[in-house]
């Protein structure tokens, strides 16, 4: 069998990376049985948001989605990127572990399975100008890629824009907008310090990408080969994990020493955000009932 | 000679017998027509939206009561041209505008050349049956699952459903051509009446 | 890999020849491939990418400078611009001929695109240039050829997918357009000039006098160029003041338009009508064929071709030198049938670190595959220039292939001395 494996993000994106690990343990682990190529920078023509449908339709038989781009089929899939719910690696473990079997049940309705997941870094506002206070959002044009974003900058003080990733660059070179809101995996692939003196380390938001398998591809394989490749999955993701948290270190650094100068969120700072945040996820529930017993399960574990 | 006899007999407007099959064919042109015409609708509304997200943006810093943003400005304005893409393309089509090689048509007998035009006509109908049908199935999905976008929560079938109707007019008008090839009929139109300054066709 | 290949070009030049419509043959032949050789749900698949490439936002950019085009294709601007030119185009051996290059380089810095470039300063210039008597060959070729700095002079959407994909910087790239852009207009401007001095039948006798005005004559015309300029200033001003994002700006450039229009009380219901049907038309027919390229596109990369073509020329060891050379005849090939965007996608992951590997600078290498895009753009059976100059001009492919060529040749040649000497492309962002 050789699967190909739609990639939306760079060659160089460490989740592309994982991706080329994934493929090559698990060529190792069924004696090259089962090939994956690994097709980056979206080769294939997808870009992200129809994934999970391209998956489910077996137009590739493994992808790999950002969760929070799937909100548009399955709305629970945007839970873990609710702002500050979920703010540190082991909250990212807790949050994963007791949504998994919803997100195992969707995969199910969409004619596949979850082969492994990875967490993205936090979201940070990258700026021209240091925020300090506040106050300091309200000179905020600052680029967001969906609704919830821009609704929460929007309350934040800010005015969010929405436009295109090509547009972003020139945007910010010529000062259309003044801030990103992305993490630094995406600020170095954006090279930002051509243009943003700032990050600010909020991490309002966390993200997730799943990498699931289409469900006729997966019974044509021998069950000898499925545990296989299930064993590698399992084997691999805490790697992938403590690879994401590494990740977002290396590339702060590698930001840092480009010249962006890193800002820790202060306590006012952070008090005005979370405070914006916490009604989102009641108006979450509202929206998504299925989304409740996650949300109570988790905010009893994490104590929020 | 005889062709355009025949082609004047069926084509012209008002005529005393005109046949169902010359209704059709009108029947298609006037909807291509008119969708020609909500394709420049789309095109005008989508300068307005990308004019009104830029407006609102620059302005709201010093208008406080305008909002700080228009959402959707980029997001529909996508919608709008993909609507205008499509909708433009039965009436490019009937006018003669889409880009093709002539050099084998243009050395044919017009007898062969018709042939030809026959096939090639049909070659596009199956082809565009193909595609209008797996767009409406597309647009069905999308519905079914009530599927919606991430930038401003519009259901998505609603757009779709525009491109798709614009491509089963496309489908149509080429079948319309088919028919007017075998019936050896003119097969272009020109979408303006007068003949302008244009260096079309100079 | 071989009957793939066959049956590529077999259906695609079979369909071509017979007189399929250029964007159904590209779509079609993407559509039969993956229906023989690949086991997958090919109508979802067609579906699922028209959607994704008819709302394309960095698209947004081309209906808006056709419209913009349209406009101004309606106004006195074109004859308005050619007279206060003229006096000056005197100085030069091809007179008004360098129009095209000109105001090429102008959009260029207006515009991402090479196809909206092309169609704008075409639909401003051709039928001027044309009324006035010049020969049509130098006409369609130079506006054919300069029409590809749209992607070389910066904002350039090229540049931004290759930044983003070899992960380069996008301001350095754009830096780094500049002067290989200058450059190269310079000599398609040289080229016109030689060409015209061997063939002085190309320039109408009337034209030929305008050596002999004088500079008082040629200060007074420049009062004509106003509105174009007041329009150039006005979509470069909102955009690089920070106003605008480039495809918004295209929209200050329609509503500029139809300002000047309007002020030249023009814009009659009838100059309306013909206007709105007229973009429609021309948008619906770019539309189709960038839809086809883009299905037969993701067709090639589903079926591997661009990949296995470039493994194989990895494997071939060559010298930096002989390596570029063989990547311009691979690009060369491969721009046969594929459109630019595609093209950088399905080859950078391995065309990338061949490159460097012979020590090429990434950001040099994204000029060399710009350049190699722009070649795309203008030779034949698929290329988005001529299609764009057929819709203008309604010539024949053959014709405007033919009229292209030696921009073509220009082209790979002067990509071959970026090669020799990279420093030309390297000094700017450098210095940056
Ligand atoms: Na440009
Ligand atoms: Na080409």
């Amino acid at each position: 069998q050789t699967w190909d494996m739609a990639v939306a993000y760079p060659p160089g994106n460490y989740h592309a990376k994982s991706a080329e690990r994934f493929a090559t343990e698990v060529a190792a682990a069924t004696k090259g049985e089962v090939t994956i190529k690994v097709q980056a920078g979206g080769a294939l023509g997808f870009k992200g948001p129809e994934m999970l449908a391209a998956v489910r339709d077996g137009l590739v038989p493994v992808g790999t989605m950002l969760l929070n781009q799937q909100v548009g089929v399955e709305p629970l899939l945007g839970i873990a990127s609710l702002p500050y719910l979920v703010s540190s690696p082991s909250e990212m473990r807790t949050i994963t572990d007791l949504a998994r079997p919803a997100y195992d049940r969707i995969a199910q309705k969409h004619n596949q399975k979850i082969l492994y997941m990875v967490p993205w870094p936090g979201q940070n506002i990258f700026a021209k100008t240091e925020v300090k206070a506040p106050e300091g959002f309200r000179s905020l044009k600052i680029r967001t890629v969906d609704r919830n974003g821009s609704d929460f900058f929007r309350e934040l003080g800010a005015s969010p824009a929405q436009m295109p990733w090509g547009e972003v660059v020139p945007a910010l070179a010529t000062g259309v907008i003044n801030s990103v809101t992305t993490s630094s995996s995406s600020g170095v692939d954006g090279q930002f310090w051509d243009f943003t003196s700032f990050c600010h380390l909020v991490n309002w938001q966390s993200n997730f990408d799943m990498v699931t398998v289409n469900l006729a591809a997966w019974k044509k394989l021998t069950p000898d080969q499925q545990k296989a490749i299930e064993d590698v999955a399992k084997r691999l993701e805490p790697e992938f994990w403590k690879a994401a948290e590494q990740e977002d270190a290396d590339k702060l650094k590698l930001l840092s020493d480009k010249g962006v100068k890193m800002v820790q969120s202060n306590d006012t700072l952070r008090t005005f955000m979370i405070a914006k945040a916490t009604p989102k996820w009641d108006a979450f529930i509202a929206q998504v009932p299925a989304a409740k017993e996650i949300i109570e399960k988790y905010r009893a574990a994490v104590k929020k | 000679m005889r062709q355009e006899q025949a082609g004047e007999r069926v084509e012209s407007d008002g005529g005393p017998r005109r046949s169902p099959l010359a209704l059709a064919l009108d029947a298609i042109d006037a909807l291509t027509r008119l969708d020609g015409w909500l394709g420049a609708l789309c095109l005008a509304s989508l300068t307005a939206f990308m004019i009104a997200g830029m407006a609102t943006r620059i302005l709201s810093t010093f208008v406080p009561w305008l909002p700080p943003d228009l959402p959707i400005a980029w997001e529909y304005s996508s919608y709008l041209m993909a609507a205008t893409f499509t909708f433009g393309a039965a009436m490019t089509l009937r006018s003669g505008g889409h880009i093709r090689v002539r050099i084998l048509l243009s050395r044919l007998s017009p007898g062969a050349r018709r042939a030809v035009e026959v096939l090639v006509s049909l070659i596009a109908v199956a082809f565009c049956a193909f595609f209008t049908w797996a767009l409406l199935h597309f647009t069905l999905t999308s519905y079914a699952l009530d599927e919606r976008s991430i930038a401003s929560d519009t259901p998505v079938w609603i757009p779709q459903a525009v491109v798709t109707f614009g491509v089963l007019l496309m489908s149509l008008q080429f079948l319309a051509r088919a028919v007017r090839a075998l019936a050896n009929l003119p097969l272009e139109a020109p979408a303006f009446e007068s003949k302008d300054e244009t260096i079309r066709g100079s | 890999m071989l009957p793939v290949v066959g049956s590529l070009f077999a259906i695609l030049f079979g369909s071509l020849a017979i007189g399929v419509w250029v964007g159904l043959a590209l779509a079609l032949t993407g559509t039969l491939l993956l229906f023989i050789f690949r086991d997958l749900p090919v109508d979802k698949l067609v579906a699922q990418y028209t959607w994704n490439i008819l709302t394309t936002q960095e698209l947004l950019a081309l209906p808006l400078f056709i419209l913009m085009g349209e406009v101004l294709f309606r106004t006195r601007l074109s004859r308005s611009l050619f007279n206060g030119l003229a006096p000056w185009a005197g100085l030069l051996p091809g007179r008004l001929l360098h129009v095209n290059v000109i105001g090429c380089s102008i959009f260029a810095a207006i515009s991402g695109s090479s196809a909206a470039t092309t169609q704008v300063v075409g639909r401003v210039a051709l039928t001027e240039l044309l009324k006035r008597g010049y020969d049509k060959r130098i006409a369609i070729g130079s506006l054919a050829g300069a029409g590809t700095l749209g992607f070389l002079i910066p904002p350039s959407s090229i540049m931004i997918v290759y930044g983003v994909l070899a992960q380069v910087s996008i301001l350095k790239l754009f830096a780094a357009g500049i002067i290989p852009g200058l450059l190269l207009a310079a000599c398609f401007m040289i080229w016109v000039m030689i060409h015209s001095t061997i063939r002085k039948d190309f320039i109408p006798e009337a034209e030929r006098a305008l050596g002999d005005v004088t500079w008082r004559e040629r200060f007074l015309a420049l009062k004509d160029l106003a509105p174009a300029c007041l329009l150039i200033l006005c979509v470069l001003g909102t955009m690089y003041g920070g106003l605008a994002t480039p495809s918004e700006a295209a929209a200050i450039g329609v509503v500029g338009a139809l300002a000047i229009s309007a002020l030249q009380g023009e814009l009659t219901r009838d100059a309306l009508h013909k206007i709105a049907i007229g973009a429609v038309l021309t948008c619906a027919m770019i539309a189709l064929i960038v839809l086809g390229a883009s299905i037969l596109g993701s067709a090639a990369a589903f079926l591997g071709i661009p990949r296995a073509i470039a493994n194989f020329v990895q494997s071939l060891n060559l010298s930096p030198f002989a390596l570029i050379l063989v990547l311009v005849v691979f690009y060369l090939v491969l721009g046969c049938f594929l459109e630019g965007f595609s093209m950088i996608v399905m080859t950078l992951p391995v065309a990338l670190p061949i490159v460097t590997a012979a020590g090429f600078d990434p950001i040099w290498f994204g000029i060399f595959i710009v350049l190699v895009v722009e070649m795309a753009q203008i030779h034949p059976p698929v290329g988005f220039n001529l299609f764009v100059i057929q819709g203008l001009t309604d010539e024949s492919l053959g014709f405007i292939t033919l009229a292209t060529f030696p921009y073509l040749v220009i082209m790979i040649l002067f990509t071959l001395a970026m090669a020799l000497f990279p420093d030309v492309v390297l000094w700017l962002p450098r210095n940056l």
